[in-house]
């Protein structure tokens, strides 16, 4: 392998990187907007989403928006009532490893309110833009305060 | 056959978004902590801010947004008031060698000591930076609110600030 072609496959890890990190940004910023249509566009059309240690468990772009739009309008119509305003989550500590040169997974930690949200991701670059190909996520430390 | 070219481009792309993440954490640890020489040296000349002040009246040039800040300082102090911006998720786009734009997700906490209350606010930033010499720059930040909530906070209590360790380590 050349020098070059190295310095060349050591950038596209560091670019892949970065947009694997800013999709997730992207995925909370729609989530948190309550943006649907843009949050579809982070999913791969056959992708799977798993909430809460299974609890709940979809495949397919669609069905996964469709769940996280009438779950979290509900979620917020309920804290609007309460008067208790929006949710933010704050997402952390990505572990993001490439498995491929079109493959990649994470793992990250959120705060939402009052928990913490682990997040297990299997991310895949389809037509240059990388897609959330499948996340799990799990609930830590729930405190009310 | 690799394309030095191209190469050196996604490079350069690499480099300044790196650069406008650190210029974003030094604009903001300068105003947590009264910096405002380091606040200045990250402002365009002509910057604008809508963060402060009334909404769609932005606060016009570098100048005039440090004199807010460093005026409105003191008077958090006299307060008993402590106050700090987290910014997190950014999403940056280099549009070009000299002007690149983001969406960042900002937190910002305050705590009174004096009425024993807390404040939470979050809201998105939509920035927009230029490049001037070598140095990124903030030429503008819009504000879109998320949420302000005050709560009381009976057992309120500062920690001595580490400002003077933090310079002393620069």
């Amino acid at each position: 392998m050349s020098a070059a072609s190295e310095l060349e496959a050591s950038m596209q890890r560091i670019s892949d990187i970065e947009a694997v990190k800013r999709l997730k940004y992207k995925y909370w910023r729609c989530v948190d907007n309550q943006r649907w249509a843009e949050l579809r566009t982070c999913y791969a059309d056959d992708a799977e989403a798993s909430y809460m240690s299974g609890q709940w468990t979809f495949s397919g772009g669609d069905p996964i928006v469709d769940f996280l739009a009438s779950s979290l309008t509900e979620i917020r119509k309920g804290m609007e009532e309460r008067g208790e305003g929006s949710s933010g989550h704050l997402g952390l500590q990505p572990e993001v490893e490439l498995t491929s040169p079109t493959t990649a997974r994470a793992r990250w930690v959120a705060s939402s309110g009052e928990g913490a949200l682990y997040y297990e991701d299997e991310y895949v670059k389809v037509d240059g833009d990388w897609k959330i190909q499948r996340s799990d996520n799990y609930s830590g430390l729930a405190a009310r305060f | 056959m690799t394309n030095t070219d191209d190469l050196a481009t996604r490079i350069r792309v690499l480099d300044d978004i790196e650069a406008i993440r650190q210029l974003k954490h030094r604009l903001l640890h300068g105003i947590d902590n009264g910096g405002w020489e380091q606040v200045r040296s990250c402002l365009a000349p002509d910057a604008t801010s809508d963060e402060f002040g009334d909404p769609g009246h932005p606060i016009e040039g570098a100048d005039a947004i440090v004199r807010f800040l460093s005026g409105r300082a003191p008077d958090l102090e006299a307060r008993g008031i402590r106050s700090f911006h987290l910014a997190h998720h950014p999403e940056i786009d280099v549009e070009s060698e000299r002007e690149a734009r983001a969406i960042w997700s900002l937190h910002y906490f305050e705590f009174d000591s004096d009425a024993k209350t807390a404040r939470q606010q979050a809201a998105y930033h939509l920035d927009a930076y230029v490049k001037q010499g070598d140095d990124w720059k903030l030429r503008s930040t819009g504000l879109v609110n998320l949420l302000d909530a005050r709560w009381d906070a009976p057992d309120l209590a500062f920690v001595e600030t580490i400002r003077s360790e933090l310079e002393e380590n620069r």
